[in-house]
């Protein structure tokens, strides 16, 4: 099924390569179609705090430009496509600020890999777009400037961290962003939001000027209407990059490019792991994912029980994990080298720590957010000299476990199918009160992000719970092997094929 | 919240959440038989927020203290549960895949100039980052 974007009034296109297609033909020029969605989005961000900033004079100016590359016969396979980032991505001249106070003012002097790729592609870069703060967060209320909200009802929160990702797909303020997922931060919001949200396999897809959180499970990934656009942005951001040493050097399947939906299901084994279905998730999501599995078997694919027994340890072994890693890496924020300083007065130096001490202590405390104290600290106590064996190693180990799950799980299926999230997009301040709370419902998406694998949310259906007037979207999540992007972004496509949840829009005024 | 003695983490989450997330961790843990003997009701105390915080180069106001120590405390019981895992000979997974260190050709590539590199500085001097007095004491110079 397809239906078309918003777009450009007079011109309609159902994918992204569509749109790419007609800039190329020049049957509508690229800067026509940044002025439609520039309208749009100037118009609707306002109330939904997507972005960060909104930069019409830069998508204009790079419009003009790709035109002019058509013009000269260039091939863009995304040209005139417009994009937003996850500040997270360091984007050259334009400031870059992770939604922290520490790095306000901060303009980085270079594009992330990603934002260059996709610029050589054709992209029309609108901006950047709201997050947790240094990617901290499920629910976008950790952002230091100010909340994004869930375009299907604006008292609930987008999802996080890449909230401001999420919600500008959901709500067409540009039909392509990206994102980056350290345990679920693709694929959580994308639910949360009822779009396509890709996590690519650990080190598909360069990090090379992406702020980093924990660098053995950080990825950059797309969201997007369809699956098959999210492979088309995967199929140009993707592959090795020699800035990024941890950037896998496998060669990128050619199909992704042209994603079709599979004829035929047949022989195709889905794996239901047993423990992403007990009490405690959502009855309503519970049904909507079931009835899409039974759509695929209609399909001809064969339903699997398996089990990943470990599935209950994900939370500890990545809160332990995760928080060890950023501690190190945000280290950096210091006050020294780019962001803010905060030079202690000489009342404060009457402690007797010297002023340098001071002043990274007084830098990093004003200028880091709760949730991200709260994690350096977890971090820094969990590596600390006595405790390092009972929690940083023994995380490792369990991290193995739950890697070898899944390794014996697709033993006997090819992908997995399961909730992305627990529970529908809650309200704001409603979890904001109880860190374990919030992390308890990354259950669903930590474990994937653990163990490296690629997965992908899409929307699979709606809900209206009793204390919603609003439907809210529900996600499905497919989990893949290593390297089978391609292969579960054929699968979601063929189940977009056969649905049209996610060709649904909020109702927003325009 | 965070006056329940680090209790609400379970009680506000028990209905929402699947029931494996549940279970008690065993009470004889390796990972539990630490800190927590240093308050009653804390896997964290106040004193080791703070000496972390130290070390993490973080103050924290006592109001921020005191609830750190609650809020890490609930996570950290909730990790307890790990030491019920038999991890016996297993070798901990550092990264998702193997992966070899790549080793580039000894050549000079292109790189930013000084002045790029000290444009986000707070404080430079000539061509170099500058900070406060390192020794304790001294005048601040900046």
């Amino acid at each position: 099924m397809s239906a078309p974007f918003v777009g450009p009034s007079n011109s309609a296109f159902s994918s992204l390569s569509e749109l790419a297609s007609a800039v190329r033909a020049r049957r509508v020029s690229a800067v026509e179609v940044t002025r439609e969605y520039l309208a749009r989005a100037s118009k609707l961000d306002p109330s939904l705090g997507c972005f960060l900033q909104l930069l019409p004079a830069h998508a204009l100016a790079q419009a003009e430009q790709v035109d002019a590359r058509v013009a000269q016969g260039e091939n863009l396979p995304l040209a005139g496509v417009p994009v937003a980032h996850k500040d997270a991505l360091c984007t050259r001249g334009i400031e870059t600020t992770c939604a922290s106070k520490i790095l306000q003012g901060f303009v980085p002097p270079y594009d992330a890999t990603v934002v260059e790729r996709l610029t050589r592609a054709g992209a029309v870069l609108f901006g950047k777009l709201n997050m947790d703060e240094f990617a901290m967060g499920s629910s976008n209320e950790n952002s230091a400037y100010f909340p994004c909200k869930n375009p299907w009802d604006l008292d609930r929160v987008p999802g996080g961290s890449s909230g401001g990702s999420a919600a500008a797909v959901a709500a067409d303020l540009v039909p392509l962003t990206l994102g980056s997922d350290t345990g679920g931060s693709i694929r959580q919001p994308a639910s949360f939001c009822g779009v396509t949200g890709l996590k690519p396999t650990y080190g598909r897809v360069s990090r090379y000027g992406l702020v980093a959180f924990a660098s053995s499970l950080d990825q950059v990934g797309p969201f997007a209407r369809s699956a098959e656009d999210a492979a088309l942005a995967l199929s140009v951001i993707g592959g090795h990059d020699p800035h990024d040493a941890t950037s896998l050097t496998a060669g990128l399947p050619e199909e992704l490019a042209r994603l079709q939906p599979l004829s035929s299901l047949a022989g195709l084994r889905i794996g239901l792991p047993r423990e992403y279905f007990q009490a405690g998730l959502d009855p309503h999501i519970e049904a909507a994912v079931h009835a899409a599995a039974k759509a695929l078997v209609a399909e001809g694919a064969t339903l699997v029980d398996v089990t990943l027994p470990h599935t209950q340890h994900a939370v500890a072994v990545y809160y332990i994990l995760a928080t060890a890693e950023a501690s190190s890496n945000l280290a950096r924020f210091d006050g020294v080298r780019y962001g803010r300083r905060r030079q202690p007065t000489p009342a404060e130096l009457s402690g007797g720590q010297s002023a340098l001490f001071e002043m990274y202590c007084r830098t990093r405390s004003e200028g880091f957010g709760a949730e991200v104290k709260r994690r350096i600290l977890l971090g820094t106590y969990v590596l600390r000299s006595g405790y390092y064996d009972a929690y940083y190693r023994r995380a490792g180990q369990v991290r193995a476990l739950l890697r070898d799950d899944f390794a014996r799980a697709f033993s006997v299926c090819d992908v997995l199918l399961t909730p992305t999230s627990p529970a529908l997009p809650f309200r704001f301040g409603e979890r904001s009160t109880d860190p374990l709370a919030m992390y308890l419902s990354d259950v669903y998406t930590l474990s994937c992000s653990l163990a490296g694998l690629p997965g992908v949310s899409i929307p699979c259906g709606f809900a209206t719970p009793t204390d919603s007037q609003r439907p809210l979207p529900i996600g499905l999540q497919l989990i893949g092997p290593a390297l089978r992007e391609a292969q579960i972004l054929a699968l979601a496509a063929t189940y977009q094929r056969l649905t049209d949840w996610h060709l649904r829009r909020p109702a927003l005024a325009v | 919240m965070g006056n329940s003695r680090g209790g609400f983490a379970r009680e506000r989450s028990s209905s929402t959440l699947p029931a494996f997330m549940k279970s008690t961790p065993p009470a004889s843990s390796p990972i539990s038989a630490h800190p927590r003997e240093a308050s009653a009701a804390l896997a964290l105390s106040l004193d080791e927020v703070r000496t972390t915080a130290t070390l993490a180069r973080l103050h924290l106001t006592d109001e921020e203290a005191g609830r750190m120590a609650q809020e890490l405390s609930s996570v950290l019981g909730h990790a307890r549960a790990l030491a019920s895992v038999d991890v016996q000979g297993v070798v901990p997974m550092t990264y998702p895949v193997a992966m070899r260190m790549p080793l580039r050709a000894d050549v000079i590539g292109p790189h930013d100039d000084i002045e790029t590199a000290l444009r986000n500085a707070p404080a430079t001097e000539a061509t170099f980052f500058t900070v406060p007095a390192i020794l304790p004491g001294s005048a601040d110079e900046e």
